[in-house]
């Protein structure tokens, strides 16, 4: 945005933080109040916190920590993504891979980021939208893992088709959707985890 | 040498906004100050030889070399830096390896605004800093060593006392002792004694199958 610019918006935009490690919510919150487009609405440490805090606060955006102490940072998001008017949801995670993107995609999801991220790469996905581009390898190797029946869902929220839209199109019920989106991401959920202390 | 009004921390995490964060915790206390900051465990032994750092602050999980490995690194070269290691695990594998890395703390990430800055005043009065499950784990430790009849590790000696026991381990005579660690035999002697009294033995016999069974002699 052109600081000079005469009809500038004095638009903010609200940002809920969700990760159980403080060091990570004080240094997100250092990092956006330092943005004067940018505000922190609500942090939380965990998942029932903030379903709470997004659900009050309604925020443009939740930047959600993928490995929370009661749930993971997935099914967060798409029970977020189901709210009325949902905000944009970022997965934020020390482990991001192709897989992951995936999987963060099934839950409503606009991307993943890693922890490794540069600061001024993170603030521009959190302004201007995470790259939301599916690693087409990945996401054979999961689709093999799904239902048959589940895979036009996957194959449409691959291509950013949105949740009402794939209702529409499969003339599915949205309560219909979600449960089976939550069916795939269950059925995907024992993904590999790296080893702890593998170099990044 | 004049007293230190505050510690000097490097800061070593290969996350940027974890280190913004830790910074932030840090900073909040007056007798703390981030002067280094490292995004891998190279780096980190690299910035953590400047005698300006007085304690070093470890991620556990880093790129080319693991906080871990940088610990031990950092304590073998300079034996005067304070570590902490920092671990999102509450793993006592990784807890013992900190330990025998030379850190004198592990704080859990989870709870890092609670216990770090506490770690880091523990850490420079020379005091160890553990976590309540931490503590439990290494007792534990303990208890299941000593009843298997090993050693605890828990050391009842002084590193001179040790040298001590090893040479008279050794069958080396009070006056070659003397002459070897450049004390008085007298000075050996009062060693000898408090040796055998803090380990409750009576005579060399016991402190060589002592000696031997601490690995400081072969049998």
């Amino acid at each position: 945005m052109d600081p000079e610019s005469p009809d500038q918006h004095a638009v903010v935009m609200d940002i809920v933080l969700v990760d159980d490690h403080p060091a990570v919510r004080a240094g997100l919150r250092g990092l956006v109040e330092d943005e004067d487009d940018l505000r922190v609405a609500a942090t939380a440490a965990t998942a029932r916190e903030g379903f709470e805090a997004i659900a009050d606060t309604r925020p443009d955006l939740a930047l959600l920590d993928l490995h929370l102490p009661d749930d993971d940072g997935l099914s967060l998001c798409l029970r977020t993504r189901s709210l009325p008017s949902p905000p944009r949801v970022i997965i934020y995670s020390a482990f991001a891979d192709p897989g992951l993107a995936v999987r963060a995609a099934i839950a409503g999801a606009e991307g993943v980021l890693a922890k490794a991220t540069a600061p001024r790469l993170l603030l521009d996905a959190v302004r201007n939208g995470a790259d939301s581009t599916l690693d087409t390898r990945a996401l054979r190797a999961l689709g093999e893992r799904l239902d048959a029946a589940d895979l036009p869902i996957l194959g449409m929220l691959a291509h950013g088709v949105g949740q009402r839209e794939i209702a529409v199109t499969l003339g599915l019920e949205p309560e219909w959707l979600e449960a089976r989106r939550w069916a795939m991401l269950s059925r995907l959920g024992g993904a590999a985890r790296r080893h702890p202390l593998a170099a990044a | 040498m004049s007293q230190l009004l505050h510690t000097r921390i490097l800061l070593a995490d290969d996350h940027a906004v974890v280190r913004r964060g830790l910074r932030l915790v840090l900073e909040g206390e007056p007798d703390l100050r981030v002067v280094a900051e490292a995004g891998d465990g190279a780096e980190a032994v690299e910035r953590g030889m400047d005698p300006e750092v007085d304690l070093a602050v470890l991620d556990i999980s880093m790129p080319r070399m693991t906080g871990l490995q940088a610990a031990r690194e950092l304590t073998s070269r300079r034996p005067d830096l304070r570590v902490l290691i920092l671990s999102m695990h509450d793993n006592e594998q990784y807890l013992f390896e900190a330990l025998r890395a030379g850190a004198s703390g592990y704080v859990l990430k989870s709870v890092a605004d609670r216990d770090l800055v506490e770690a880091c005043r523990a850490t420079m009065r020379g005091e160890p800093f553990l976590y309540p499950g931490a503590v439990r784990s290494l007792m534990k430790d303990f208890v299941e060593r000593a009843r298997r009849g090993e050693t605890p590790s828990d050391d009842p000696l002084t590193p001179r006392e040790v040298e001590i026991v090893k040479l008279i381990a050794e069958a080396r005579t009070t006056r070659e002792i003397a002459a070897d660690l450049v004390l008085s035999e007298k000075t050996v002697e009062r060693h000898r004694t408090n040796i055998l009294a803090k380990l409750g033995m009576r005579d060399r016999v016991e402190l060589v199958r002592y000696a031997i069974r601490r690995g400081l002699v072969e049998p």
